[in-house]
Parts: C-alpha cells; structure tokens; sequence
C-alpha cells in the first residue's frame, strides 16, 4: 500500500524535528516535505500534492488558518489536520470551518496525531475528543436558539436519519435493513441529501454531520 | 457738601477697619491657599494615574513576553520531547517491553508540564485575547478555572462582533478575569454566568454567581484587606480607562458584578 505522505507546516524547527522523529517510524506514513510559515505551506502543498498536511495555528506572516482556507480551496484532495497549543473552542470552530479534517492538541498523545493523519486520509474527521463534546453542545444550542442552518433545515425528517445514519459509516443495504426500506430507496434519499446540502463525496458528507453535531465520535 | 461726595473723603483707618481687612486678608489666604493645594492635588493625582497607566502596560508587556517565550520555547521543546518519546515506544525502534512502561510514564510526564505551561501562559497572557478578542479570551479562561471545580459556566455575547483597541480588551480582560477567579475561590458558585454585550455606545459586562455572597461595604471598609485591594483595583483598572465598576452582593445572596466603559470617549 502507498505510505501516506504528509507535509509538516511548523514554524518551531525542533517541533519539525519531532513530528519527523515520530512519522518516520510508521511503516504506512512518511514526511514528503516541511513547511515553515503559512505561505511556504501553501507553496508546498501545490508543488508536492500531499496526502495530509499537519498544520500548525500560530506562525508569523500567514497563520495556520488562512493557510488552510487557501489549500482547502486550491488543492481539495489535500487534507490538513491542525497540530496546536490552543485549546480554544474558537480557533477549533474556524479551522474546521477553513475545511481542516482534524484537531489535535500538541500535550496530548503522539498517537492522536498518527490516528488524526489516518482518518483525514480516509476523508474522514478526527478531533481531540473533548472538543467533539463541545462541538455536539454548541450545535444543541444554536438548535435551542432556533439558528438551525438553513441547508439542514430542507431536510425531511427520514433524510436526516439517513445523513446520520451514512455518516456512522453504514453501507446503503445497512441501513435499508435498520429502516426496513429498499436499498434504492436508501439511495434516492442519498441523492437527495447530496443535492440539497450541495455536497459531492461521502467525505463531504462526514465533514457535513460533525459540522453539524450530528456525530459523537467520543472514543 | 453732598453726601457722596463727603464719602469720598480720605480718612484715616481705624481699628475697626484694619481688623476688617485683616480678616478679609485671611480669608482671601486661605481661599487662594485651599487652591493652590486642590490644584496640588490634582496634579498629584494625575501624575499617580499615569505613573499607574504606565506601570500597568509595562506589567502586560512583561507578561506578554514572558508568554510568548513560554509558548515558544517551553511548549514546543516539551512537544517536540513527546514526539521523541512516541517514536521510542515503537515496536520497529527494538525496545524491551519492560522499557515501554517507563517510557509511557515519561511521556505523562512531558504531557503534564507542557498542560502547566498552557495554564501559565492562559495566566499570564493568553493568545486567544491577541489573537480572536475579549469574548473568546473570557470564555477559554472561564472555561479552564472553572469547569474543572464543578462550576456550571455560560457565556452570552451580543454585538461584539467587532474587536476593540488591544489596551480596552487587556483592562477589560484583567478585571474579568480577577472576576471569574473570585468566583472560583471565594464564591462556592454552581453556576457563574458572563455576558458581554455591546449596547448605546457602550460595551457593558456583567459577572453573576450564586455562591455565599459578601458583605461589600465592610470588605471595601478594609477588614479583610486583601480583598478590599482586589476589588480596589477593579474599580482602578476600570476608572483608567474610563469605565466603571458596581458590585452587588449580600451574604448567601450571590455576587453581581456590573462594568461599563463607553466608548465614544475612547481615543482612538
């Protein structure tokens, strides 16, 4: 299998150096490139195409987060995974808002960062558990507040048990048989949510219902 | 001879008249003395306000740069030590098993002084404040003092949107902050609540807890004198930069603390 190539964007050389010291023992992962400030990562990411970027928030000149919004848009198959200090609810809420597919503390396990590189090659989000708490309690409340966001608010009421339900990582015939109803019709109301919520990959969606809430992806 | 002319007339004083002057003269002393020492005063007291504007901004200066290097050396050495230690623990490295447990412990270690050194930095200066403002700045630090006590903590923010001027976000900060910590020591809360809002031309903020309450006329009148100061300097820190400050709280009534600064007198 092809090792997961990932681009380590860090403004601190001996956190450069560590992240390499711990990725170049993975047997599925190797460092295609660093990065020092938010515009080398950009610059970067466009000349090596990689898997999965790790991203970190403060940087002089570009930060991380502006850095992110514009490989996110300019590159969409990269994935970027924030490595930081900042325990912050708000920086978490704005990088995954620039599109970033996981947040990772730097005090917690090195492991989280080798499972978040993992999952954001999948298209899938993984983010500091704690954080994921307060992401399900935020969107409870913007739902107490009535600020529903408009997109999930077209869906109907069986399209939303199928977005969480796709999202959970069912297959199709999965959740035909949880809601007793045909594979086809599991799949037009697939289509349907893709349409309504403009979305176009599986991973979208994923991204889609933990932007939502609509996930709990404590451990 | 008229009779106002006959006044004109020069004649010399008499005892009555140089006691009368005398006592004129004493009074004109006096006045000119008590203003000369209001004015005094007021000097006095405007050069104590600069000299404490500039010692205050010289302390956030200090702080910040010692928060700063915190971050910038401390923490990313102590990251960069766990990611060493993460790569030890790896089977492919030919580590004995017996040394994986150590290794494990180490790393808990490392893990706990960099989450003490993000706590000094929150203390100290935090970035959040510098970098995404007042509201996020209060809300992190509530969060990290007093969730882990058990204290319930919400936060409402309403039209604050748009960042002030660093020096009114830092004194803002400061005295919420010395807020938010009285209710984590003194206030034995379950619930604190902070809302910020930016209402009239002014930003308005206000800090509620439902915890044992105090006495404030007797705490200001000095009988517990550190806490007398802390509230003190509050009020200081809000006067300097134009603001006020009111505290209500009666004993085993809660605590409300209510801070207004307008800000059309701000320069910019």
């Amino acid at each position: 299998m092809a090792k997961i190539r990932v681009l380590v964007v860090e403004d601190h050389a001996i956190v450069r150096q560590g992240i390499r010291l711990l990725l170049d023992v993975q047997p599925d992962m190797e460092v295609a490139g660093e990065a020092a400030d938010g515009r080398e990562a950009i610059e970067a990411a466009g000349r090596l195409l990689p898997d999965v970027v790790v991203m970190d928030l403060a940087m002089p000149g570009l930060n991380g987060l502006e850095a992110t919004r514009a490989i996110r848009k300019r590159f969409p198959n990269v994935q970027v995974v924030a490595l930081t200090v900042h325990e912050s609810e708000d920086y978490f809420f704005q990088m995954i808002t620039a599109g970033a597919a996981g947040y990772v503390l730097k005090g917690a396990d090195p492991s989280q960062l080798l499972e978040a590189i993992r999952t954001a090659h999948q298209g899938e989000v993984f983010l500091h558990p704690p954080l994921t708490t307060k992401l399900v309690r935020d969107y409870l409340r913007r739902v107490g507040e009535g600020e529903v966001t408009e997109s999930y608010g077209l869906l109907t009421e069986r399209e939303r048990e199928v977005l969480r339900l796709l999202a959970e990582g069912h297959t199709n015939q999965e959740i035909a048989d949880i809601l007793t109803i045909g594979p086809s019709t599991v799949q037009t109301h697939r289509a349907h949510i893709m349409e309504k919520l403009r979305l176009r990959k599986r991973s979208e969606l994923m991204n889609y219902a933990i932007r939502q809430g609509l996930l709990d992806l404590r451990p | 001879m008229r009779k106002d002319e006959r006044r004109r007339q020069q004649r010399p004083f008499e005892e009555r008249d140089v006691r009368l002057l005398v006592a004129i003269g004493h009074q004109v002393g006096v006045a000119v003395q008590n203003a000369r020492l209001w004015q005094e005063l007021k000097e006095k007291e405007r050069a104590r306000s600069e000299l404490l504007e500039k010692l205050i901004s010289a302390q956030e200066e200090e702080r910040q740069r010692i928060a700063r290097e915190l971050h910038d050396d401390m923490a990313q050495g102590l990251t960069a030590l766990l990611m060493g230690l993460a790569r030890l623990e790896h089977p492919t490295t030919g580590v004995s098993p017996e040394m994986v447990g150590t290794i494990d412990t180490v790393k808990q270690f490392a893990s706990q002084a960099l989450d003490d050194t993000r706590r000094m930095i929150l203390d100290l200066r935090p970035a959040v404040l510098d970098d995404l403002g007042l509201v996020s700045a209060v809300r992190l630090y509530a969060q990290s003092h007093l969730e882990p006590l058990g204290v319930a903590f919400t936060l409402e923010a309403e039209r604050m949107h748009d960042r002030l001027a660093p020096h009114l976000e830092v004194a803002l900060f400061r005295i919420l902050q010395e807020a938010i910590n009285n209710c984590a020591r003194h206030a034995r809360a379950e619930h604190v609540r902070v809302r910020l809002e930016h209402v009239d031309g002014e930003v308005r903020g206000t800090v509620e807890d439902d915890g044992v309450g105090f006495d404030v006329w007797a705490t200001l009148k000095g009988k517990r004198e550190k806490a007398a100061l802390g509230l003190l300097g509050m009020r200081e820190r809000a006067a300097l930069i134009g603001g006020s400050l009111d505290i209500e709280s009666e004993p085993g009534r809660g605590t409300r603390l209510r801070l207004r600064l307008p800000l059309e007198k701000q320069v910019p």
